[in-house]
């Protein structure tokens, strides 16, 4: 049962445009996250993706599909997607309205896909451009739910294998 | 005679120098108080207009409680703004344009309630609301026509799940927006997204350009009609590069297309392109002589030293002499600046205007040429949290051969 899931989830997965957020994961407007993540206190994963992005589909396809990235994520973050050329509108809790691509400009995301890890307060803590594993997911887990962020680089932490 | 007298009396009056260019001192359009807003945001970036010897300025901000749209005004030889007028009536609103009509009068548009809407506005008049779109529509540009009085307007409108381009012409009658022969740029039946128009209209005819989905990754597409003809069929304006991995993707990325005319029949498009992923979007533009019917090679507007800095928020504008002006912003020196660009035989080096100051963000750049060849700019300063929209108007100093 548990396989016929996997591979339902997978071909939802593959089915969709190439940078729509993967099928599956409960992704949220970034105000709307923002929200969730400040009444819930938890770290917000921001995915950046751009419409027709390659590497955004690769993750989307390679990563993503890992049934058990899929359950890690939804319980540590608020998971949030932005498509990096959209002019969605988003509300920020200052009360200033600005779209999606704003955004991207304001966080000097000039590549897609790149993943944000962020505190509830909306500050980063981690920015992680390009293509990624499943186990370079994992490793960012661990370095932003053990708080080693706030005494050492990602580089340090990967390093040492905390 | 008298116009050479002005411009004689504006050139001792410029006190400002960057490059080949003078520039008077900049003023404050609107100064925004703490949790209030202003935005030069809009599909084409017309926010800027000048007719005869008025300028007009239009902007979103939320002073009111919610996002609406105001004007100012002033004439070209004032020293200041007239107060922000409110010209949308229900909101919220967003993303206004203007356009210039003689006599120092404009007809402004921009988008509330899921519908794109204009009115005749000058600094003593507004004329009554009109709706331009039936269906749920956004992102409305708006262009000086290549007749006198007229206007044209651009805008994406919903057809079933998708956006499609639709344009119409706007005329004025007895002070209200009429728009008339309202089309389908493309009317193929719609498969994915075509939105942010822009929109120009020489004598040769219209051109509108505009993000199109269809191809799998974002491309930006022109289409050309000439005076009276319908619109012939889509080309792709931009060269991407096909994605770097198999299986994976369908190319680079562009957006937020801009166009000018010189009102005979030169046209320039500018937009963001992401061809060099590494370094973000860069700007682009490329030129037609022929209306907007075809287009030369695209070309790189930024120097080198904007080489490995994104650049956002291209604005384009093009004076009757010919002369064409690229506006963007980017971080190259730590903040935010807006840089411009000129075009004569290749882009010049990248200039700033004045008042440019450590501490701020200046963004959203916004232009337009008047008759007389003089530049207007306008552009949002972020301060602390606070927004200010800063104008300036200057012109490219005479170069002795």
């Amino acid at each position: 049962m548990r396989r016929i899931t996997g591979i339902l989830l997978c071909l939802l997965v593959s089915s969709i445009g190439w940078a729509d957020p993967p099928a599956g994961y409960p992704f949220v407007a970034y105000d709307e996250g923002l929200r969730l993540a400040r009444q819930q206190n938890k770290k917000i994963f921001l995915y950046f993706g751009r419409y027709g992005c390659g590497y955004c589909g690769k993750t989307n396809v390679e990563t993503f599909s890992n049934r058990d990235l899929r359950n890690l994520y939804i319980k540590h973050y608020i998971l949030v997607y932005v498509d990096a050329e959209s002019g969605r509108r988003l509300t920020l809790p200052e009360g200033e309205r600005i779209t999606e691509m704003e955004l991207g400009a304001r966080l000097n995301v000039f590549s897609s896909p790149v993943f944000l890890y962020l505190e509830p307060s909306g500050e980063i803590i981690l920015r992680a451009p390009g293509y990624k594993t499943v186990k370079d997911f994992e490793d960012f887990d661990r370095y932003v739910q053990g708080g080693y962020y706030r005494n050492q680089s990602i580089n340090e932490f990967l390093a040492g294998k905390s | 005679m008298r116009a050479v007298a002005i411009l004689l009396g504006y050139l001792v009056a410029c006190a400002v120098f960057a490059a080949d260019w003078q520039f008077q001192k900049p003023l404050v359009v609107t100064a925004a108080s703490r949790g209030v807003f202003c935005h030069l945001d809009a599909s084409g970036r017309k926010s800027l207009a000048v007719s005869d010897d008025t300028v007009a300025i239009v902007w979103e901000d939320n002073r009111s409680g919610s996002a609406q749209i105001y004007a100012a005004f002033k004439k070209i030889d004032a020293d200041g703004f007239t107060p922000p007028l409110r010209i949308s009536d229900a909101g919220p609103a967003y993303e206004p344009a203007v356009a210039a009509l003689p006599h120092g009068r404009f007809v402004a548009g921009w988008e509330a309630n899921g519908r794109v809407w204009s009115r005749l506005v000058s600094p003593t008049e507004k004329g009554p609301v009109t709706a331009l779109s039936s269906h749920p529509a956004q992102q409305l540009t708006l262009a000086r026509a290549a007749t006198e009085g007229k206007v044209v307007a651009a805008w994406a409108q919903r057809r079933d799940k998708w956006f499609q381009i639709m344009t119409a012409g706007l005329t004025v009658r007895n002070g209200v927006v009429v728009p008339r022969a309202a089309r389908l740029v493309d009317d193929e039946p719609p498969r994915d997204h075509q939105f942010y128009p822009a929109i120009a209209e020489s004598r040769a005819g219209v051109v509108v350009a505009w993000e199109d989905r269809r191809q799998g990754a974002t491309r930006i597409m022109t289409a050309f009609a000439p005076p009276a003809g319908g619109f012939g069929p889509p080309r792709v304006l931009n060269d991407f590069r096909a994605s770097r991995i198999a299986r994976f993707g369908n190319g680079t990325g562009a957006m937020r297309v801009v166009l000018a005319t010189d009102g005979q029949a030169n046209v320039t498009a500018a937009w963001l392109d992401k061809r060099d992923f590494e370094g973000g979007y860069d700007v682009y533009a490329t030129v037609s002589e022929d209306g907007g019917k075809t287009f030369a090679a695209d070309e790189i507007v930024q120097d080198m030293l904007g080489e490995n800095t994104p650049q956002w928020h291209a604005a384009v504008a093009m004076s009757r002499q010919g002369n064409i002006v690229v506006a963007w912003d980017d971080s190259r020196e730590g903040s935010k600046d807006v840089w411009f660009s000129t075009r004569e035989e290749s882009w010049s080096d990248d200039n700033t205007f004045p008042a440019m100051e450590d501490g701020r963000s200046e963004a959203h750049p916004v232009l337009a040429y008047d008759d007389h060849g003089r530049l207007h700019a306008a552009w949002l300063e972020l301060r602390q949290g606070a927004s200010v929209i800063r104008y300036v108007q200057g012109v490219q100093r005479f170069t002795p051969p």
